[in-house]
């Protein structure tokens, strides 16, 4: 089977094939035989080489919604190349050796991103230049969710007996609100997958940011309720008869 | 020496250096094989004696741990590459001394005492390297150069530093280090046959880890590792020697902790009481001393009663492991028991409980690790294309930043190699230096942490506060060793940062050692080769002399005076350890006896004839 470059892609010609390259002189990666060692392989480490990005590195499309299992095989694949294991031997230099230390690294950050699906979501905003983990003013709050919750701490002080209830209240109407949320994230990755476009972007960017108030939100309510029933369970323990010896 | 030296040999060995014992291997025809010491075993235990500030390794070493206790040094992996402030907390009761201050006197470091002397613990682990490599080179009849050693998945940047360099001091280069549980997986997995997630369930002598591993088509990926790096059989023997050594006070009034001979012997008979009731269902503790004459039988279940708190101590980081991996514990195919003390019955029994299924205790628990290093030496020497090791880093790497709290960088369970960049600028004008303290660990405080390193981004240009800015990337390599590179975003200036590890060797400490260590060498090579010389010279020298007699009675006296002279002149080169004089006469004395040993041999056969022919 004809190889090519792992670094140029030009095939590996001479007398020194397929240890170095005629065309640019690299000593060559030792391939692992598998169904896409040879020229197919040699370009995809080409890729990761000349990558900009984390999709660029793994050949795909910048979209939210990825094929994993391809990408974990195409992962295992180029590690197979790319690894610093492989460019131990005395046949490799420094300078080789250093190319696939900082290759892998990028390649098993490009991984790990890819790999998970907020990960993508956040490193696919942020290149699209729309950073969530700055807040931007509050306007990703929804006000009135904001001054319901207001309220209801303000009814916990004053009725004691209804709090409970009134929590437990809240808390499903927030889990609600979370779910439509997630479920529009979604509809809008699926959006911008097939047709793309900055202002669904700009409109998931707030959907993530409200996301993340409602999560905080969420643990606040669940620590609320929680101090609520244990004074609950107190009071009712305190009725007992002979309960305090 | 062997005459097959060839000085283009690429072998690259596989070394366990573990707590205990220790072993070199190699692969054969694409078979991992454990190589014999010089000692012509298996193990080789992790055991320096010095006699006359000439150490001694292995079992002539291990033999010496009572009776020469004050010189001689064991467990010492347990001190690498750690501080005076970890040892002295109090878990690690190794009854050497061990004082403040390596060889710079710098005084966070810590070094060993033997007589007059005292070590640091890399050089005691380059002395146990250095018998590995020699005990190689005498079974491969090759000289080896490289090698790959195995450390605890849980060890530290400082552990993994310190191991590198003990190597490199030992006049090895080491190609790569890898976890020890990581290397059993790649020897029990080596046909490629299984696939699927498995845990790696390993306690050492000295350290547990526990790794969990996606074996898919020869790739070995690390999914998650944990563990304890002062949790081993050691401390098995140390909960039994608390138990003896009350019961000794208490019956004899004597104190083992203030007599290091006897605590050493109470050492040896509780890890040989250990090792019995892997066997048996009872063993006896023994000591016989000048001083103490002490015995007392122990049951199984008393022991593991005991030890039993110890083995729990597993569970949590076995639990965090499966965690951090996203699996649960039906999700594994494989639970592979590693290591020494995985051959207790409660430890297995401790094993199964956390994982629910039954541990697999197929593979040879002190052979796989070193086995697995050299399939690992094999894949970095180019002869292995199949098989890949994907590892991760098992602590979290930070920055100590404002408010003395520890801001993460690198997560642990990060695939290596792996990077992460960080900007910094200056916080007053005309501001020139930033100082960067580097952390690893899970905690939130920095002293909570290990501290890795600290430098200073020097010769920033001095301008207003926050203008300059300094990338900083921080690269974990493939041994999962920290590096540091820093670039000048304005000036795209390239910076120089030279990263003194917190606790370990300086560069010039290291240099020293490698010096002194080669002349030993040379001096160990030039004394084994005079003792070859001697050996055969010796015999010869003895029976020449017997033979004088004969020489004057059967040779012309000319010819006689000449074997004279040269019995003379070899038993000169003897006493005087002359090797090119000993030679010289061997050679002249061999040629100028062979008249003479014709002549006895046709006087011999004549004699038996007469004696036949009387018959």
């Amino acid at each position: 089977m004809q190889r090519h470059c792992a670094f140029c892609s030009q095939p590996l010609t001479g007398a020194s094939a397929p240890h170095v390259c005629v065309s640019c002189g690299k000593p060559q990666p030792v391939h692992a035989a598998g169904p896409e060692s040879g020229a197919e392989s040699a370009q995809a480490a080409v890729r990761v080489a000349e990558a900009e990005d984390y999709f660029q590195a793994f050949g795909v499309s910048r979209k939210f919604e990825q094929d994993r299992k391809a990408l974990e095989k195409r992962f295992y694949d180029l590690s197979r190349i790319l690894h610093p294991d492989r460019f131990s031997s005395a046949a490799f230099g420094p300078e080789a050796r250093r190319l696939s230390l900082e290759r892998m690294s990028y390649l098993n950050q490009a991984w790990s991103t890819l790999k998970s699906p907020q990960l993508l979501r956040d490193y696919l905003l942020g290149l699209e230049g729309f950073d969530t983990s700055k807040p931007q003013g509050n306007a990703q709050i929804p006000m009135e969710l904001a001054e319901s919750w207001f309220e209801l701490q303000d009814a916990v002080m004053e009725e004691p007996d209804t709090a409970l209830a009134r929590v437990q209240d809240f808390e499903l109407g927030l889990r609600k609100l979370s779910l439509s949320n997630a479920a529009a994230i979604l509809e809008l990755e699926k959006s911008h997958d097939s047709q793309g476009g900055r202002d669904l972007l700009k409109e998931l960017g707030e959907k993530i940011r409200s996301e993340s108030y409602l999560r905080s939100l969420e643990r606040d309510v669940e620590r609320l309720k929680n101090t609520l029933m244990k004074t609950a369970l107190m009071k009712k323990n305190s009725n007992i008869p002979g309960a305090k010896n | 020496m062997s005459e097959k030296i060839t000085p283009f040999s690429n072998v690259v060995i596989g070394i366990d250096l573990g707590t205990t014992n220790s072993l070199v291997a190699h692969v054969r025809d694409g078979k991992p094989e454990v190589l014999n010491s010089r000692e012509g075993q298996r193990l080789i235990p992790s055991v320096v004696s010095f006699v006359d500030d000439k150490p001694v390794v292995g079992y002539a070493a291990k033999r010496k741990k009572v009776r020469d206790a004050e010189f001689t040094v064991f467990s010492v992996k347990r001190l690498l590459g750690r501080g005076f402030e970890d040892v002295a907390v109090g878990q690690d009761v190794l009854p050497y001394e061990i004082v403040r201050g390596g060889p710079e006197g710098d005084s966070k470091n810590i070094s060993i005492r033997v007589g007059e002397r005292t070590y640091t613990a890399i050089e005691i682990s380059a002395i146990i390297l250095r018998e590995l490599k020699a005990s190689a080179e005498q079974a491969l009849g090759v000289p080896v150069r490289q090698a790959v050693i195995t450390v605890p998945a849980y060890f530290n940047d400082s552990q993994r530093q310190a191991t590198r360099t003990a190597g490199h001091i030992a006049g090895l280069e080491v190609l790569r280090i890898i976890n020890e549980p990581t290397a059993a997986a790649l020897a029990y997995g080596l046909d490629r046959k299984k696939e699927g997630l498995i845990a790696v369930y390993d306690m050492g002598g000295g350290t547990f880890d526990v790794s969990i591993l996606k074996l898919h088509d020869g790739i070995f990926e690390v999914l998650a590792t944990n563990g304890n790096t002062t949790l081993g059989g050691d401390d098995l023997d140390q909960a039994v020697l608390k138990v003896v050594a009350q019961e000794i006070k208490e019956s004899h009034g004597l104190d083992p902790a203030r007599d290091i001979q006897l605590n050493a012997a109470l050492i040896e008979a509780a890890e040989k009481m250990k090792i019995e009731l892997s066997q048996s269902e009872t063993a006896v503790f023994e000591v016989k001393l000048a001083c103490l004459n002490y015995s007392r039988k122990w049951t199984r279940s008393e022991f593991q009663k005991l030890i039993l708190p110890i083995i729990e101590k597993t569970r949590e980081p076995c639990l965090q492991a499966l965690r951090d991996a996203g699996l649960k514990p039906e999700d594994l195919s494989d639970v592979v028991m590693v290591g020494g003390p995985t051959r207790l019955k409660i430890v297995q029994d401790v094993a199964r409980m956390i994982f629910g299924r039954e541990p697999n205790t197929s593979v040879h628990p002190d052979e796989v690790v070193a086995a697995g290093a050299a399939i690992q030496a094999d894949i970095l020497a180019g002869n292995n294309q199949d098989l890949l090791l994907l590892d991760v880093v098992p602590l979290s790497l930070g920055l100590e930043t404002y408010g003395g709290l520890m801001s993460p960088l690198i997560a642990r369970n990060t695939r290596i190699p792996t990077a992460a960049r960080e900007v910094f600028t200056t916080f007053v004008d005309r501001q020139t230096g930033v100082d960067i303290h580097v952390l690893q660990g899970e905690r939130e405080k920095v002293e909570d942490n290990r501290s890795l390193a600290r430098f200073k981004l020097a010769g920033i240009e001095p301008l207003p506060a926050g203008l300059p800015r300094i990338e900083v990337m921080f690269l974990i390599d493939a041994d999962g060793i920290l590096q540091v590179a820093a670039k000048d975003l304005r000036t795209g200036h390239e910076q120089t940062i030279e990263v003194r590890p917190s606790y370990g060797l300086s560069d010039a400490e290291v240099e020293k050692m490698l010096v002194e260590g080669q002349k030993n060498a040379e001096a160990d090579l030039a004394y084994r080769r005079w003792v070859e010389v001697r050996n055969e010279a010796e015999p010869m020298l003895r029976n020449a002399e017997k033979k004088l007699p004969d020489a004057f009675r059967l040779l012309p006296r000319e010819e006689a005076q000449t074997i004279e002279a040269q019995v003379l002149a070899l038993k000169q080169g003897i006493e005087q350890k002359d090797i090119a004089q000993v030679q010289d006469a061997k050679y002249r004395l061999g040629a100028s006896t062979v008249r003479l040993a014709e002549l006895l041999i046709k006087e011999a056969i004549e004699s038996a004839q007469r004696a036949s022919n009387k018959i």
